[in-house]
């Protein structure tokens, strides 16, 4: 394992974006950076800018508006990079389901890599997916567990 | 001698002459050449026999004296000046004029019986150095006005242009500057002196527009109360019985036994001519002429007459409570006008405000009086010559080119005009940043006054505010537009070659302070006090209390440009995309845009905090003035004592 | 001091600082975490932070980026390299305030409100700080009767003894230049405050963002020196003093919001200069 991917694997920043959700899991989101989760511990900063972000983490689905944001910020995170969809709501629209002004879920619009289920998805499960994005932005070498053994 | 002596001082003024009779563009691109060529080989040559001076026969020209003439001379241009403030109906230029006349009269025939004073010329190394940037930036600023006024025509046309005018009063202007660095007769001077006034108050005048009207007589009156007070001051100095010559004025400040009510008048003199605070008002208003007359004006004549007197001075002021005020008075003019310059988006008037600031900065060095201190101010003398007639000549293309002078709507110039917005970038950090000359002379000013904490403070707190008016304009020239095309500029050469040599010779200049300061200042202050001031071995600069080295920041800079070339080539951008707006950009092209309430694409626009409410110029003005009037009577009253 | 001395000097001080400055962020960190009863992120999370910044990919809104996040980590760098080696504390200012100016010139080169709006603030930041750094120069110059940094350590009592006032108001502008709360108008490191999203960093990114960021650290290092030289006469108690500084400002910063730009104003030209200027005016009488 390089260096390289050591520090990628370290150093997750993230843009956050909330999309059509219930607030539940953007909630459960920052609940995981305050002192009882601590993303920090990690490395991971919110950064709140697609530019120096790694890793982008979406909270609810995509809908015919926020789409185009959406695609927007994914473009301006530079690569490597990894996205988080939290909750049932980013994966697959959730509650709001079938509702007109739904696309879907986040992947109807960017590539997601990791999908944390829940409604809320709890904290620990955020704090896991996000790790594990961050290995997936390390390279190949990973080994996607690593952080769990602590 | 007199060969050299009549060179410099009637030689631009026969050109102007001839500039003005044959009014045809093509012999002016050759007079105004060959007269830069002349003046050049005449410093120089004046340079090799430093020091040296001169005293015209007394038979000097068909019988009469060069004193007769020069007084004839002088009852020429009160008259004029009288006439000028009755028909511009101004109460204090009339009456300054009046004053002027009888104490001239007085002057001339009750006080002095017509001694002989020796010499009527002298000049050191200090006068060189003046010389040196009259030749180098006047004749920078005329070239460049070569082709500036056939433009200039074709836009205002030419009933506003009326560039034979504007070439005899700039050529004839130069020979007068060099006349009054020249003189060490205090009446010569006071001729010289009276002279720049008018030559100024024509210039600003040129346009003829009411506004053009209006700024020249302030500048007229203001000028002429402090002529009023330049001959006050040699009544009172040939009432007390000595003779009238700038020689002799330094020796008793350098015995120890100044003249100090003398002094005080001269200074005041100085204040109206440099625009230090109260008088600020007259250069910002001279804004309204031409780019050259702006250029000439502010960077290396007019306002330089001032600081010379003051820097010849020196000795007078020093350990002095005058000296101690007038240094206040010049901190007050810098601190105060670099805190106007951040309110102002005009940038003549940055300019301008500038150019005020710097000359308080040198009258503040200038009245402390010590040889660190005048070794400051020639220094920043010197180099803000340089920078600002670049500064100002720059700003003159650039209006001509895109047709404003706001510094808000010189956004994305570097794509719209790449060479001269890269020139006034390197313009613009040579006159603040380091190791350019002009923050060498800051540096060394705040060490001069170091003893005096009330300058102190002032000339801290405005070099502060120096730095956030000059980077807010850089940082507005050099934004750009996301992903504008780069235009080619078309840039003449009789444009580009003065920018081009004020631009280096600034840049060396800088680079070679050391050897510069030796041959040129060092002698100087030499002669003067008997000790240097500075010593300047090789690529260093050292005081008993500091030291600089130019070279190291020169290869800093050097480094910074070899590493961004480098990082260029192996750390090359691989992508441009357009700023973060919080995911809802909209067009990129031709003008960036976001989607705005109900999804309206607005275009970005981005601008500067002016800070009017503390920075102001009324406001500002208003509460300054008073103060500068009660500084300048204090200083006046102190002197009486 | 012949060339191969001042290139090894130059090099030394670079490396030290780069290394010094990463690891008193990496503990500025901890220890903040830790005020707030986190564990906070390991010791060397900036040194990650940079090795994963330097090997993102390369994004510019334009090029000339490049050249201000140089001229930040150089003239930075060159600040401290000229403090090392005994230069003029005076011209070193200068240079140290063109290391911030071209930080404001990268915000301004694009055209991105938040770091546009951020470059103003630097600005005034700028303003605020610099004359109480010079008035604290000018001290140690009444003090010593030299304006260089070595005879200013050379000097046989500690400056502190003689300018209490002054240092108290060098920490205030020690806090406005390193952007601690309450004075982080212009660029938050670390923290989740957006106010204008990263201020002037907002558009830097990568390897470019990377520079900068080293740029910081050298800064810290070079504003800790500064305060250190208070007490130069011992390097134990030089060091000492650096990090007292070092975890004052830290705990201020956790403990206080930001002001606005007038407050930052008033405070640093009243309450900064005014406690210099009651020290340096009884040095004068
Ligand atoms: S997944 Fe559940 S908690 Fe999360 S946003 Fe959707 S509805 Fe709310």
């Amino acid at each position: 394992m390089n260096l390289v991917s050591l520090a990628r694997r370290r150093s997750p920043w993230i843009v956050h974006y909330n999309g059509s959700s219930c607030n539940g899991c953007a909630i459960e989101f920052f609940a995981a950076l305050t002192p009882v989760y601590d993303l920090e511990r990690f490395g991971v900063v919110n950064m709140g800018n697609p530019k120096h972000a790694d890793i982008m983490v979406l909270t609810g689905g995509a809908n015919y508006r926020s789409a185009r944001v959406i695609r927007n910020l994914y473009h301006q995170i530079p690569d490597p990079k990894a996205v988080v969809a939290v909750g049932v709501c980013a994966g697959s629209s959730g509650i709001f389901h079938d509702c007109y002004y739904m696309l879907g879920g986040a992947d109807q619009v960017i590539p997601v890599d990791v999908y944390v289920p829940g409604c809320a998805a709890r904290p620990e499960a955020i704090i896991e997916g996000i790790l594990l994005a961050a290995d997936l932005t390390a390279g190949s070498d990973a080994g996607g567990k690593r952080h769990l053994k602590r | 001698m007199d060969l050299l002596v009549a060179t410099a001082i009637i030689g631009p003024v026969v050109a102007g002459i001839i500039v003005y009779v044959f009014r045809d563009f093509r012999v002016r691109v050759l007079v105004v050449l060959a007269t830069a060529l002349l003046l050049g080989t005449n410093s120089t040559l004046v340079y090799q026999s430093l020091p040296f001076s001169y005293s015209p026969a007394p038979n000097f020209l068909f019988g009469f004296s060069l004193v007769e003439i020069v007084t004839l001379a002088d009852f020429g241009l009160l008259a004029f000046f009288l006439y000028a403030g009755l028909s511009l109906k101004s109460r204090v230029a009339t009456l300054s004029a009046l004053v002027q006349v009888f104490t001239l009269a007085y002057l001339e025939f009750a006080l002095l019986p017509h001694e002989e004073i020796t010499p009527v010329f002298f000049v050191d190394h200090m006068a060189f150095i003046f010389n040196a940037f009259i030749t180098f930036v006047g004749s920078a600023v005329a070239i460049y006005s070569l082709h500036y006024m056939e433009r200039y025509r074709k836009i205002h046309g030419p009933r506003k242009a009326r560039p034979h005018l504007l070439f005899f009063y700039l050529l004839s202007f130069l020979g007068i500057m060099n006349g009054l660095v020249f003189a060490n007769d205090l009446l010569l001077f006071f001729f010289f002196w009276e002279a720049t006034t008018l030559i100024s108050f024509l210039l600003i005048l040129l346009t003829g527009t009411p506004e053009a009207t209006r700024n020249a007589t302030r500048a007229l009156w203001m000028n002429l109360l402090g002529g009023a007070a330049l001959v006050i001051s040699l009544a009172v100095l040939a009432a007390r019985g000595n003779p009238l010559t700038l020689g002799h004025l330094v020796a008793q400040g350098l015995a120890g036994r100044p003249d100090l009510l003398a002094a005080a008048l001269l200074t005041l003199a100085t204040f109206t001519k440099a625009a230090l605070l109260p008088f600020h008002t007259w250069l910002v208003g001279a804004m309204v002429a031409p780019t050259p007359v702006s250029a000439l004006l502010h960077s290396s004549t007019m306002v330089k007459a001032a600081v010379y007197l003051l820097i010849r001075l020196a000795p007078v002021f020093q350990g002095t409570t005058i000296g101690q005020l007038v240094a206040l008075a010049g901190g007050f003019s810098f601190a105060v006008t670099a805190a106007m310059a951040i309110s102002q988006t005009n940038g003549k008037k940055v300019l301008a405000y500038s150019t005020i600031g710097n000359l308080g900065l040198i009258t503040a060095a200038a009245a402390i009086g010590t040889p660190l201190a005048v070794a400051a101010a020639l220094v920043l003398s010197l180099f803000h010559a340089l920078s600002k007639g670049l500064l100002f000549l720059v700003v003159g293309n650039i209006e001509l080119g895109v047709g404003t002078k706001d510094i808000e709507e010189m956004e994305g110039l570097l794509r719209k005009m790449p060479i001269t917005t890269l020139i006034s970038i390197a313009g613009m950090i040579s006159i603040v940043f380091p190791p350019f000359g002009v923050l060498v002379g800051k540096w060394l000013t705040i060490e001069a006054v170091v003893r005096s904490p009330l300058v102190l403070l002032l000339v801290i707190l405005g070099s502060a505010l120096t730095i956030v008016f000059w980077s807010k304009w850089i940082g507005r020239v050099a934004s750009v537009t996301y992903q504008a095309e780069t235009r080619k500029e078309k840039i003449a050469a009789a444009v580009l070659i003065p920018l081009l040599a004020l631009l280096s010779s600034a840049i060396l200049a800088s680079f070679s302070l050391a050897p510069i300061y030796r041959t040129l200042v060092a002698p100087y202050i030499t002669a003067l006090y008997g000790s240097p001031g500075l010593i300047a071995p090789d690529g260093q600069v050292l005081s008993r209390i500091g030291r600089f080295a130019p070279w190291e920041v020169f290869l800093i800079l050097l480094l910074i440009l070899l590493a961004t070339r480098a990082a260029f080539l192996t750390m090359r951008p691989v992508k441009v995309i357009p700023p973060f707006l919080c995911g809802e950009n909209a067009q990129e092209e031709p003008q960036l845009q976001f989607r705005s309430a109900q999804d309206v694409p607005t275009e970005v626009s981005v601008g500067n905090y002016y800070l009017e409410k503390v920075f102001g110029e009324d406001f500002l003005s208003r509460r300054a003035t008073p103060v500068a009037i009660g500084l300048l009577m204090l200083i006046i009253g102190v002197s009486t004592r | 001091m012949n060339l191969a001395s001042w290139v090894i000097y130059t090099v030394l001080t670079v490396l030290g600082g780069v290394l010094a400055g990463g690891l008193l962020t990496g503990i500025d960190r901890k220890l903040t975490a830790r005020l707030q009863n986190r564990v906070g992120p390991p010791l060397l999370q900036p040194f990650y932070d940079v090795v994963k910044l330097w090997n993102k990919d390369r994004i510019v809104v334009n090029p000339m980026q490049l050249l201000y996040a140089h001229t930040y980590l150089f003239f930075t760098a060159a600040s401290l390299v000229l403090l090392v080696l005994g230069r003029d504390l005076l011209m070193i200012l200068f240079v140290s305030a063109f290391a911030s100016v071209a930080l404001v010139l990268g915000g301004y080169s694009v055209d991105s409100p938040y770091s546009q709006i951020a470059s103003q603030r630097e600005m005034i930041q700028l303003a605020a700080a610099e004359p109480v750094l010079i008035l604290a120069v000018v001290g140690a110059f009444l003090t010593t009767g030299d304006f260089t940094v070595s005879a200013i350590a050379g000097h046989p009592t500690p400056l502190l003894f003689s300018l209490p006032l002054v240092f108290l108001s060098l920490l205030l502008a020690v806090g406005i230049k390193l952007r601690k709360s309450p004075f982080d108008l212009s660029t938050v490191p670390h923290h989740a405050h957006q106010e204008v999203v990263r201020g002037v960093l907002t558009e830097f990114s990568g390897p470019y963002l990377a520079l900068i960021e080293v740029g910081q650290w050298l800064e810290l290092v070079f504003f800790l020196f500064f305060a250190g030289l208070f007490w130069a006469t011992d390097l134990r108690l030089a060091v000492g003093l650096g990090l007292f500084t070092f975890f004052l400002e830290l705990v201020v910063d956790n403990i206080s919001a930001r002001y606005t730009w007038s407050w930052l104003l008033k405070t640093a030209w009243v309450g900064g200069i005014g406690l210099a200027a009651v020290n340096i005016a009884w040095l004068y009488l």
